[in-house]
């Protein structure tokens, strides 16, 4: 489903160069639900911009569902990001001034589905996520829970072949990460792909497979291995990661 | 693709975001129609034709100082050789005298009816002239004849007014020329050619014997500014005279330079005016050329107001939602979808504005109707307006448009 | 706490110089375009001589055709002007303090120096009780006597600008100066005068300048001198010349008088009416007795004089300042939203709303107060050019008053703009801006 082969995120300003990912390597199989782990900073955010089409990357190539997309236009880019890939955010990122229907309408207006399939959809993903009463509701009636399902709602409303989850319970507690995560592996048996990037290793631990993200590197591990200590503090020379709040430091363009 | 329902929804909901740049809108259009159209009458009053080839008639005037020479009054001798002086020169046309000037703002109007009607009588400016005043003036007859030399009267008695005459005879009888308008008004049936005016006591009859296409009076403001009739006569014996003097196009420029040395040279003691009758023309409308500039400056200054005030408004509903650009970006948004959706947003809320902005505009306008006599508004200067402030609208939305679409879709995954 | 809420506007205005400058310029630009239009409208529909309203009188009686009235627009009124004959009988009453007729007349001038060509100049013909009447400032001299009128004495009163033109603005009392073919002698020499609007004469030019000259009005007969104003008639002159012309029922005057008390105007006019009925025994006044004494706002409420397009002007000057207050919200709302996260840890320190709220109304009040000053001076500019505009035919009235106004409306659209964003800046969720810092 997703091959990343050799992928290397540098950052650049004037004075510093960050190694944000170097050599990155990873193959995750279609239909598996993988959990991506590493203290902040050390580039799972990068790793998840990379995978999302989000940001672009300048050595390496990466397949996405069988198709090389490692140097796109930044339209056919968001074409992929529209058709393939559905996006969970930690902060939930609900449209404030759209009503619940309205913004898990938002990823099939840009696919230009007509008007009666993106009520069907909508409607059906509701459904699922059991948030069909509140249609009407704009994201400040709901609560953090509620929201973080429409947001899944969304991301699953155009059938992506891969959904990218950023924390998706981070903002929660842990009742309703619970029950999030529920959702999620109820999404995962229908065959959609995940790959949701976590610090939480009880939450990683009921992924099929955890991935260690360290200083820009991969560490592989299945779930069933014994995990190893909490990852030492980065020694690198690149104490200021990339993608920290606030944007401390900016992608160089290129 | 169109994310019209929305868009608008959004908008319904999130009230906030632009009810200030609709009010501005609104408010401005309104001010800026009203300006327009106050400008756009002052244009069109002072640009309508006078009927007369203004730029290309010499008046000069002649005021006679020396004592002696004013006990010599009436001045007819004077007056014909400064005519055969102006005739003279050249490039001139023709050369005549009247005795007030057309389009200066001071003038003579009598009262006239239909000669053996009840009717009350018309308010009717006239100008006693001398021959050659058709060709002088540059006015066209349409209908009928010029005056012929049996038309004027003897040089004695002096003929200063229509009313002078009255002493002398039972009831004055003269050839008069009018213009179109003026025929029209006073013959609604037809048959002004020919047909008679009289004042009220019947003292005074004159005959209509040719019709002049279009000439303004000296009132062009006025609601009798197309309501002339020349006289025939022999003004400007006092000792004060104004000759009209039109030359051909081109030479007006080498006779305004001479004519005043000339005509002293001739004859000395006296004071030599000279203008063309459009200096004259434009000195009466200094008032709306002041205005106009004063609006343009006013809708100028309006416009840059409000321009700032928009790429202000939308710069900051722009900026606070980065967030949203970037989690449609994630969503599959192409740069050009947001920025469609900046600008079908812009359009929307201008379009809200302005519909808002054209009842103000009637209201404002009725006001300044009210109390300011202002013209009425016009629909094609409105259609106009709403065209250039939805562009101005939509240029202005642009740039903060531009900016919301190069933001980067990794904002989406900060947690900031 | 005014103080602490000062010194914080403070602080914050100057953090950002470039929005402050803007936003300061944007009131400062609708105050100067509103004020200006406020003092166009305020120079014409102020009133001239506040302290004679009620004793000045302009006098009107109907002479008219019995036909018709003057006016048909408003067939009440009597002419607006008066015939020479009327205006030369109604002198001769000793029950008005002072009277006097007048016209306005071109006079050709015939300097001294013979470099000057001679030139015609504006001239009010009138009686010697014009100056006191209407309070006119003299440099030198003074206006002259009733013996002057019927002379008529060659006295003549010059304009600081007439007298800047003929003998470079020295004393010229005593001198003489050529007018027509007749040497006049100066009695008096004006400070500069300009009535606005020209309320002895607003029918002849309501924003034209004072005279240049003013000589005894019975210098009309012998020098035959012609009004250069408006004139009216209805009847034809029996007999010919200009003695006809003085004759007839044609109405050319203005005429006023200035009486002491309510009981003189009473008096004054019972014999208006006397004088009516007496002409009336003559063949003359046919209409109805309609005799009129008008104070000075009366009769330029009458006449009109307030420019239409001042009016219009006035109303869209205010209008910008509107828009320039809209304005005015939406940078202050962005300008107070963006310090969102610095009023939320105010609040959480225990900041009431109310305090914040009025924090942020006194910054608006301060850039009310620079805006407001900024606009007087654009008033001060913006006046001159309209001035310049219309050549300069007039000046207006920029006084205090007129400042008082630009700072209270800078105060008033700062305070009613300021309202909103503080509003919304006062009712942010501290939270909600905390958590994520």
């Amino acid at each position: 489903m997703l091959s990343m082969k050799n992928v290397s995120k540098i950052y650049r300003t004037e004075h510093i160069e960050t190694h944000a990912l170097s050599e990155f390597t990873l193959e995750v199989a279609t239909g598996s639900f993988v959990a991506v782990m590493g203290p902040s900073g050390s580039g799972k955010t990068t790793f998840l911009n990379l995978a999302g089409l989000l940001d672009t990357f300048e050595k390496g190539t990466y397949h996405l569902d069988g198709v090389d997309v490692s140097r796109l236009s930044d339209s056919e880019m968001s074409r992929i990001r529209n058709t393939k890939i559905g996006f969970i955010f930690q902060t939930f990122n609900l449209i404030p001034d759209l009503n619940v229907f309205d913004n898990v309408d938002v990823p099939l207006r840009y696919r230009g589905v007509s008007a009666a399939g993106r009520r069907t959809a909508i409607e059906e993903v509701l459904e699922l996520v059991g948030l069909a009463s509140r249609a009407k509701h704009h994201p400040s009636q709901l609560s953090g829970g509620q929201q973080q399902r429409v947001a899944i709602a969304r991301a699953m409303a155009g059938a992506p072949r891969l959904i990218l989850a950023d924390e998706p319970t981070g903002n929660l507690d842990s009742a309703m990460a619970n029950e999030i995560m529920d959702l999620l592996e109820k999404v995962n048996e229908t065959g959609t792909t995940i790959v949701m990037v976590t610090h939480d290793p009880e939450l990683a631990n009921r992924a099929e497979r955890q991935l260690h993200v360290l200083d820009g590197r991969l560490i592989d591990m299945r779930a069933d291995e014994p995990r190893p200590l909490m990852p030492r503090p980065s020694l690198s020379s690149t104490p200021n990661s990339p993608g920290m709040p606030g944007g401390s430091i900016r992608p160089a363009t290129t | 693709m169109f994310e019209f329902g929305p868009i608008v929804r959004a908008l319904i909901y999130n009230k906030g975001r632009f009810w200030l740049i609709t009010l501005e809108i609104a408010l401005t259009l309104a001010i800026v129609v009203n300006c327009a159209t106050l400008m756009l009458g002052k244009y069109r009053e002072m640009s309508r034709p006078t009927g007369m080839d203004e730029e290309n008639i010499l008046v000069v005037n002649s005021e006679v100082i020396d004592a002696a020479l004013k006990k010599q009054a009436p001045l007819e001798a004077l007056i014909q050789e400064d005519l055969r002086l102006l005739r003279g020169q050249q490039g001139v046309i023709a050369a005549t005298v009247l005795q007030q000037i057309p389009l200066s703002g001071g003038g003579s109007s009598t009262g006239r009816r239909k000669a053996g009607s009840t009717l009350d009588t018309v308010s009717t400016p006239y100008f006693i002239v001398r021959d050659q005043a058709v060709a002088a003036l540059g006015v066209s007859i349409v209908e009928g004849r010029d005056f012929t030399p049996d038309d004027f009267p003897p040089p004695e008695p002096d003929p200063d007014s229509p009313g002078a005459q009255g002493k002398k005879q039972e009831v004055d009888r003269f050839n008069v020329l009018v213009t179109k308008h003026y025929a029209e008004k006073m013959f609604p049936e037809g048959g002004a050619l020919g047909g008679q005016v009289q004042n009220k006591q019947g003292s005074a009859i004159d005959t209509i014997v040719g019709i002049i296409d279009r000439m303004q009076c000296s009132w062009p403001t006025s609601k009798v500014a197309e309501d002339v009739m020349l006289y025939p006569g022999r003004p400007g014996t006092d000792r004060r005279v104004s000759y009209f003097v039109r030359v051909k196009p081109g030479a007006v420029a080498d006779l305004y330079k001479d004519v005043e040395e000339k005509l002293l040279a001739s004859n000395g003691g006296r004071l030599v005016e000279v203008k063309t009758l459009h200096e004259i023309k434009m000195k009466t409308y200094d008032g709306n050329a002041a205005m106009m500039k004063l609006v343009a400056g006013v809708i100028v200054l309006l416009f840059s107001v409000t321009s700032l005030g928009i790429v202000g408004l939308t710069s900051f509903s722009v900026t606070q939602r980065y967030r949203q650009i970037g989690t449609r970006r994630a969503l599959g948004a192409t740069r050009a979808a947001i920025l469609r959706y900046f600008l079908v947003e812009n359009w929307v809320v201008t379009g809200l504005g302005l519909a808002i902005g054209l009842g103000l505009s009637f209201g404002l306008n009725q006001l300044l109707v009210t109390v300011a006599d202002a013209p009425k508004l016009e629909w094609g200067l409105l259609a106009s307006c709403l065209a250039l402030f939805w562009i101005v609208g939509l240029a202005a939305a642009l740039l903060p448009a531009l900016r919301g679409m190069k933001v980067s879709p990794v904002i989406a995954t900060r947690t900031v | 706490m005014l103080g602490y809420n000062l010194r914080l506007a403070l602080l914050s205005l100057r953090r950002n110089p470039y929005l402050t400058l803007l936003l300061v310029a944007g009131i400062a630009l609708g105050i100067g375009v509103s004020t200006t239009f406020v003092t166009a409208m305020y120079t014409f529909a102020g009133h001239p001589i506040p302290h004679k309203e009620g004793t000045l009188l302009y006098v009107e009686i109907d002479t008219w055709d019995p036909q018709r009235p003057f006016d048909d627009d408003h067939p009440e009124r009597p002419p607006n002007q008066m015939t020479w004959m009327d205006v030369m009988a109604l002198k001769k009453s000793d029950i008005p303090l002072h009277s006097a007729g007048m016209y306005k007349a071109l006079l050709t001038v015939h300097p001294a120096s013979k470099e000057m060509r001679p030139y015609r100049a504006d001239t009010r013909m009138t009686h010697g009780d014009f100056f006191d009447m209407f309070d006119v400032p003299f440099a030198h001299g003074s206006g002259w006597g009733a013996s002057a009128d019927e002379g008529p004495e060659p006295v003549v009163v010059l304009s600081d600008e007439t007298n800047q033109k003929l003998f470079g603005g020295e004393n010229s009392v005593g001198r003489t100066v050529r007018l027509e073919e007749r040497d006049f002698t100066v009695v008096g020499v004006m400070a500069p005068w300009r009535p606005i609007p020209k309320y002895y004469d607003p029918h002849n030019g309501a924003t034209d300048e004072a005279e240049k000259l003013y000589i005894p009005i019975r210098w009309a007969e012998p020098m035959e001198i012609v009004s250069s104003g408006n004139t009216s008639g209805w009847k034809q002159f029996e007999g010919s010349g200009f003695s006809a012309f003085l004759g007839s029922e044609s109405v050319w005057l203005q005429m006023w008088v200035e009486v002491k008390n309510e009981q003189d105007t009473e008096r004054y006019k019972a014999y208006l009416d006397a004088y009516a009925t007496e002409q009336k025994k003559l063949g003359r006044f046919q209409r109805p007795i309609n005799n009129r004494l008008l104070s000075v706002s009366q009769w330029l409420k009458e006449e009109e004089v307030v420019p239409e397009e001042a009016r219009a002007m006035l109303i869209i000057g205010l209008l910008f300042l509107l828009v320039c207050s809209v304005n005015l919200i939406g940078i202050l709302l962005s300008k107070f939203m963006a310090r969102a996260p610095e009023v939320s840890v105010r609040r959480a320190l225990g900041a009431s709303r109310l305090r914040v709220f009025l924090q942020h109304l006194t910054e608006c009040e301060i850039i009310g107060v620079i805006g407001g000053l900024a606009g007087i001076g654009l008033t001060f500019l913006g006046v001159r050019l309209v001035e310049n505009l219309f050549s300069a035919n007039f000046s207006f009235k920029v006084d205090l008053k007129m400042m008082a106004v630009a700072v209270a409306l800078s105060l008033t659209s700062a305070l009613i703009a300021g309202l909103y964003p503080a509003w919304r800046i006062c009712r942010i969720q501290p939270a909600a801006h905390l958590k994520v810092q």
